[in-house]
């Protein structure tokens, strides 16, 4: 007869090893998702250190307007692109949090694309909105969750209406980044989410694309 | 089969538990009696026909392990079988199907306030409710994982029957299987809520059903 205590061993032995690759194959899967989005991260942060360095040299090259747009219209479209893949992510992401730090780190970059983008509608005299998305990052209750799904949908389909008129920048508002509590504080937000619109109008209460596109027109 | 000597040492089945033959094999560990599973014997037994028999059936089993568990909650962790596998397992076991529950309950609460508000808002915005970033399907590792052990499961009871098949079963359908493999592990911890919930109300009878159950030896 098969011993018992051996039989118990082996079902023990056998679970273990399930559990521990189910594990292993968890990890590989989230590991390759952030290596994809810090290759996204990369490729970012290479676009807009050449804006910076477009933008401030300046004075020793021509400054060359049409292609600062170009740039900046595909970098815009990018970045929306990204922000939703993250997201996705990010509510797939169970055993590693280093994708929280990814999230700081692409904030970071989109903060610093919405001051460039201040500076060449400045510096070129262009006509283009900057629609800055901030919202809520860590912990939003359900009915601000809902709203923020609400207004994203909305911000895409402006997007989709008004194309390369505007500059949609998403950027997490309460993400403990000291350049954007700054930004928060400036423009007197206390809540989140908020549209930001040429750094002039705060829009807290969105019921519809016509609460945007009267700032726009 | 029973040693005389042994059932007179625990004196006998327990008749307040509804699962006396788990609770005599516990009696026996707990006063030292060897016990050995033979894995060759032929053992048949009348299972339930019906879904409501087949319901009532396990939620008297598992009344049973509850009031086994109480019975036995001292011998935790004490040394030999009893204490550091039987029991842990059980109570593990009873744990992992409430909590499992609560959190499916939570999860689907969730999602259901949240798709209700995200249409309510999206109606008001006049946005369209479904877009191609929702469409996507990100899965987590934990939905691969669950998708991993049905179809372990699933290839385990295949292998099994497979084997049983040819020595006792006489006959088996897809549908037996399926329905085990999905319904039955589905139901179990509602079934187990089911029973906690009558264990502490104390309506742990065999009732009137049950009793014709037993002299059908269905149990």
């Amino acid at each position: 007869m098969t011993n018992q205590k051996i039989v118990f061993l082996y079902a023990l032995i056998g679970s273990l090893i399930v559990f521990n690759i189910g594990i292993f194959m968890g990890y590989m899967l989230e590991s390759s998702r952030i290596e994809e989005i810090n290759s996204m991260y990369s490729n970012t942060e290479m676009k807009i250190l050449d804006q910076i360095t477009q933008i401030n040299s300046m004075s020793v090259m021509e400054f060359n307007c049409d292609s600062l747009m170009k740039e900046n219209i595909d970098f815009a479209n990018d970045i929306f692109e990204e922000a939703q893949l993250i997201q996705r992510y990010e509510d797939a992401n169970i055993l590693s949090d280093e994708i929280i730090s990814q999230h700081k780190r692409f904030d970071l970059l989109r903060t610093l694309f919405w001051m460039n983008s201040i500076k060449i509608k400045e510096k070129c005299d262009l006509d283009f909105h900057n629609v800055v998305y901030l919202y809520k990052y860590n912990e939003p209750t359900i009915e601000q969750k809902s709203r923020q799904g609400v207004i994203s949908n909305l911000l895409g389909e402006l997007k989709e209406k008004y194309g390369d008129k505007i500059m949609l920048i998403p950027i997490s508002g309460d993400n403990d980044i000291p350049s954007v509590n700054l930004l928060v504080e400036k423009y007197n937000i206390t809540e989140f989410p908020v549209i930001l619109i040429d750094e002039k109008i705060v829009i807290t209460d969105v019921n519809g694309l016509n609460d945007i596109e009267k700032y726009l027109n | 089969m029973y040693r005389k000597e042994a059932i007179a040492e625990t004196n006998g089945f327990d008749g307040d538990n509804l699962t006396e033959d788990i609770e005599i094999t516990w009696n026996l560990i707990h006063h030292g009696w060897e016990r050995e599973m033979c894995l060759n014997t032929y053992v048949s037994t009348t299972v339930p026909q019906k879904f409501s028999d087949w319901y009532k059936q396990r939620r008297r089993w598992t009344i049973g392990g509850i009031q086994c568990m109480a019975k036995y909650k001292k011998e935790i962790f004490k040394r030999g079988m009893l204490g550091m596998f039987v029991l842990p397992f059980f109570i593990l076991q009873f744990f992992l199907g409430v909590v499992g529950l609560g959190i499916l309950f939570y999860v689907c609460g969730t999602n259901i306030i949240s798709n209700y508000l995200f249409t309510k808002y999206s109606i008001v915005a006049d946005v369209p409710l479904l877009t191609m970033n929702q469409i996507y399907i990100t899965p987590s590792f934990l939905n691969y994982f669950g998708i991993t052990l049905f179809l372990v499961s699933l290839f385990f009871t295949f292998t099994s029957l497979s084997i049983m098949k040819k020595t006792m079963m006489k006959k088996n359908n897809i549908f037996d299987v399926l329905f085990f493999a999905v319904i039955y592990l589905m139901v179990y911890p509602f079934i187990t809520l089911i029973a906690i919930y009558k264990y502490f109300k104390r309506e742990t009878t065999w009732g009137t059903h049950d009793k014709k159950s037993i002299q059908r030896g269905s149990t």
